[in-house]
């Protein structure tokens, strides 16, 4: 027996390879496996599991804190006007058009939210679906209307069954944001509010046991694995929907073991801790859907408007069929770029969806058939920078950078799409023009023939201050350097209504009649001798102040200037609403001090407004993400200066475009259509200006180098002929000036400033504040 | 509440006869009830509207009755929200200014309150239904 024993071991042995050292496999494998249940290992064991518990618990911990409240940083949306509808609204039919396409509206029929329809050949009848909005004031509901133009006024507004519809909102076109700095840009959309088909759609292409596994599909996994093998590289994902925003929302983009390791801890946890919806929603949230510039376009509810320019409700299946297809590569399949590699995989997304009895093979065929339909690729809202500057300098100086970047603020401002489509065609067609001139002349200097010409436009509502557009330099959609805010360049004679309001403001003293003296001054100060000359290098002698203002004499504006102080006239611009310290040197009387373009708007604004001042304003009022109210910028007034006298500048500055340097504007919207404004120009004609405003809209127009250099232009040939332009186009309504009781009107010869009767050749009638007018009897010159 | 009221009206005529406001034309008084509701008093459009828009009427109107309905919910600032949109349809209407400074009184801005009803009367004219309303709505200030 032991014989035996002994014999089977030894057979046992000659069946065993020896090792290097002499040892065989089998009794490594023992003494491991002593080893691995000796107390040594155990307590390696233990602690390995502890770290592993404890690093369960950090990425548990990881998942609950920024899986719950607050899981993106928005940014904040600014918004244009919205746009109220209501019969007498000086619009016509293409610019309502204009602006439902810029809102993504639907034409053809008027059955859903978001979609119109216009009577035959480009009539002036529609039907429109409003899409609802919440707003500082209250919900606006869709609704569908009907309504009827006619020329440049809406002149009908009904219900659908024709009973009156007094107003109507539509929703506000978005103009921008204020992006953190990793610039993702996401618009925050539920679950609910998403169309059940693309929720569908996207498990069905991307994970369509979602709702049998626990957060990793090892089946998943393995047929994924198998179709790779086969194909040589990697054609099939395994993650889940759960990884694949664990992987977003939590990892980086790393492929290692250690990555994939964490990502399927992460996604376990996060389908423990969490409802499958939960997980759904944030996913259609997070994922990654494009690149707009430096701006990642993250979520359904942003690559919805990304591509197609209207929210996630209205899409049709191709479009949601379209949006599934780019989940898988944003950038190769990007449907602007590679628009037949998005065709085709957005095609494969509805075979899929037709495979999993989602969609019928007919309509699938229809949707087949459908182009791309992607909406502009630069969205015209979010291209208005020089607006933009001004919303972020009034936004801060209530809220700090990380309200705006991270809150999801919704700005609401009074940015009109529609001047500022004109202000900025005003801008650039009068510039082309110039430089043609220019060209044509070929005798600008030369320090600036390689650099542009330069202007900007601010335009506000003369009663209210609101800041309408803004155009900050001959390439309005480009953001760099705003002219319109921060260029500080002199202003020339645009001062000079501010001097002569502040003489009409002693009506004791001084009326339109009254004859000032435009002959030559000079005035001593500090040591030095200023001696300024008019324009035209004549003296005049003396001439009616309303004359003198509308052929801007330098000369007698001076000596107007001289008479009533050069303090008060600094006090009469503060009064205006200027709020900065200016230099009190005698040559402000003409101009020689630097404002901005949005300055000179500012000071103009109370003029228009009959003294009443109002702080320019481009904000109305702040929602935060959850559409509740937080700030509105209520509207002020303050009454700076009388209204009486600031009728009589009224009427002066509507006598610049009569005889004065604003004709050739006259001539071209002619004599029925009323507006008042001053042209300036400053020392050889380095800025060119024209501040000027109608019934409607206030505009100050700048011109110049931004070097300084001088220009071949005054203020009439230079920025006056974009004004024009401008107010042609945009302005609907002439200016009516309305007197007070205590204005009269009197018939006075421009030559003597005294009463006539008029029938007299040089008579002109005048208003006056009440007892202030010339005395005596009526008679001619002439 | 209505002899208060009534005592409050007499004062008023009595006062505005007194010439501390712009005279009216005594020919044709304009017999003005204040609300006793604690709503707005939304005086009627012009006969004879300026340049303010007179097609705009019906938009402002809506805008004006529901700030009414705003102030009735104890919701003054989104009452002032609306009247600010009826003075963006219409600026130069007087009403959007004289009712935007009633709600203003509510919310306790005395020199906005001020300044509106200079401004709703510089814009008037001659509307005298108006006038009146704002005469007596200024002298109920005084008396307050």
């Amino acid at each position: 027996m032991a014989k035996s024993s002994n014999a089977s071991q030894a057979k046992a042995k000659k069946g065993q390879k020896k090792t290097a050292t002499g040892r065989s496999p089998g009794k490594i494998f023992k003494a491991l496996l002593r080893w691995l249940i000796s107390p040594l290992a155990l307590k390696i064991y233990l602690i390995l599991i502890t770290l592993f518990i404890a690093y369960v618990i950090y990425l548990d911990a990881t998942i609950r804190s920024s899986f719950e409240g607050k899981k993106w940083q928005l940014p904040a949306r600014v918004y244009a006007r919205p746009l109220e509808l209501y019969e007498g609204l000086r619009i016509n039919a293409d610019e309502l058009e204009q602006e439902l396409r810029d809102l993504g509206y639907r034409s053809g029929t008027a059955t859903r939210a978001g979609s119109y329809y216009r009577g035959s050949s480009r009539g002036n009848d529609f039907t429109l679906h409003s899409r609802g909005h919440v707003f500082w004031d209250g919900v606006e509901q869709a609704q569908t209307a009907k309504l009827a133009f006619n020329g440049n006024e809406l002149s009908q507004l009904s219900q659908l069954n024709g009973k009156p519809l007094a107003l109507l909102r539509l929703e506000p076109m978005e103009i921008g944001a204020i992006y953190p700095n990793h610039r993702e840009d996401r618009i925050l959309v539920k679950i609910e509010e998403v169309p059940p088909l693309l929720v569908a759609a996207l498990l069905a292409v991307e994970d369509h046991r979602f709702y049998e596994h626990h957060g990793v599909s090892p089946s998943s996994i393995a047929r994924a694995a198998l179709q790779n093998i086969k194909s040589g590289s990697v054609v099939q994902g395994g993650s889940t929907i759960t990884q694949q925003l664990v992987k977003n929302y939590y990892l980086t983009r790393e492929r290692s073991f250690s990555r994939k390791f964490t990502e399927a801890i992460m996604a376990l946890l996060l389908e423990r801790r969490y409802d499958k919806e939960s997980i759904l929603q944030a996913y259609l949230n997070e994922v990654y859907l494009g690149q707009a510039g430096a701006r990642a376009i993250h979520g359904f509810g942003l690559a919805s408007q990304h591509y197609f320019n209207r929210p996630l409700h209205e899409l049709s299946i191709d479009r949601l069929a379209l949006l599934i297809a780019i989940v898988r590569g944003p950038t190769y399949y990007d449907p602007w770029r590679h628009p037949e590699r998005a065709l085709a995989r957005r095609n494969m997304v509805m075979d899929a969806l037709v495979a999993r009895e989602l969609l019928t093979s007919q309509d699938a065929e229809w949707a087949k058939t459908q182009p791309l339909n992607l909406g502009k690729k630069t969205r015209s809202h979010y291209v208005f920078p020089a607006y933009i500057d001004l919303v972020k300098r009034q936004l801060r100086d209530i809220y700090q950078e990380t309200d705006l970047t991270s809150n999801g603020l919704k700005i609401y401002t009074n940015f009109d799409p529609r001047i500022q489509r004109h202000a900025e065609k005003a801008v650039v067609d009068g510039l082309k023009k110039l430089d043609a001139a220019r060209k044509a002349k070929s005798a600008d200097e030369k320090a600036t023939e390689d650099k542009p010409l330069q202007a900007a436009i601010v335009v506000t509502q003369p009663e209210t201050g609101d800041v309408l557009a803004i155009v900050g330099g001959s390439e309005p959609r480009y953001s760099g350097f705003n002219r319109a805010l921060n260029a500080k360049r002199s202003i020339g004679s645009v001062i000079k209504p501010v001097v002569y309001l502040s003489a009409l403001l002693q009506p004791e003293q001084f009326n339109l009649a009254t004859l000032v003296d435009d002959s030559a001054i000079t005035i001593e100060t500090n040591g030095k001798s200023w001696s300024p000359r008019n324009y035209d290098r004549q003296d005049h002698g003396e001439v009616p102040l309303i004359i003198a203002m509308a052929k801007s004499y330098n000369q007698a504006t001076t000596r107007v200037g001289q008479q009533i102080g050069i303090s008060r006239v600094i006090d009469v611009m503060q009064q205006l609403g200027f709020k900065r310290d200016v230099n009190a040197v005698p040559s402000l009387f003409i101009g020689a001090t630097q404002l901005s373009p949005i300055e000179v708007a500012g000071l103009y604004q109370a003029i228009a407004a009959n003294g009443y001042r109002a702080p320019l304003k481009a904000i109305r009022s702040v929602l935060d993400n959850d559409n509740l109210p937080l700030d509105h910028f209520q509207y002020e007034i303050e009454q700076g200066v009388d209204s009486d006298a600031v009728h009589l500048i009224q009427h002066a500055l509507i006598n610049v475009g009569r005889v004065g340097s604003a004709r050739s504007a006259r001539q071209v919207l002619g004599n029925d259509f009323l507006f008042a404004g001053k042209t300036g120009t400053s020392s050889e004609q380095r800025d060119s200006w024209f501040a000027g405003f109608t019934g409607d809209l206030l505009a100050v127009v700048w011109l110049g180098y931004d070097n300084n250099a001088p220009t071949a232009y005054t203020g009439s040939v230079g920025a006056l002929p974009i004004w024009t332009q401008f107010i042609q186009s945009a302005s609907r309504l002439p200016l009516s000036p309305f007197p007070s009781a205590n204005i009269e009107y009197q018939w006075i010869d421009l030559q003597t400033g005294q009463r006539s009767s008029a029938a007299c050749q040089t008579a002109t009638e005048l208003p006056f504040i009440k007892n202030t007018a010339p005395t005596g009897r009526p008679s001619c010159a002439y | 509440m209505f002899i208060h009221q009534t005592i409050i009206i007499s004062l008023l005529v009595l006062l505005s006869s007194c010439g501390m406001m712009p005279p009216l034309d005594d020919s044709e008084e304009i017999k003005v009830e204040l609300p006793d509701d604690g709503s707005l008093h939304l005086p009627p459009r012009a006969t004879e509207p300026n340049n303010a828009g007179a097609n705009s009427s019906s938009a402002v109107d809506q805008l004006l009755n529901q700030a009414n309905q705003a102030i009735a919910d104890n919701y003054p600032a989104k009452a002032a929200a609306l009247v600010e949109r009826a003075i963006r349809v219409a600026p130069k209407d007087p009403r959007g200014y004289f009712t935007l400074a009633q709600i203003r009184h509510r919310q306790g801005q005395g020199h906005q309150v001020a300044q509106l009803i200079h401004k709703a009367r510089s814009l008037a004219g001659s509307d005298k239904v108006l006038l009146a309303s704002i005469n007596h709505f200024q002298n109920a200030l005084s008396l307050d």
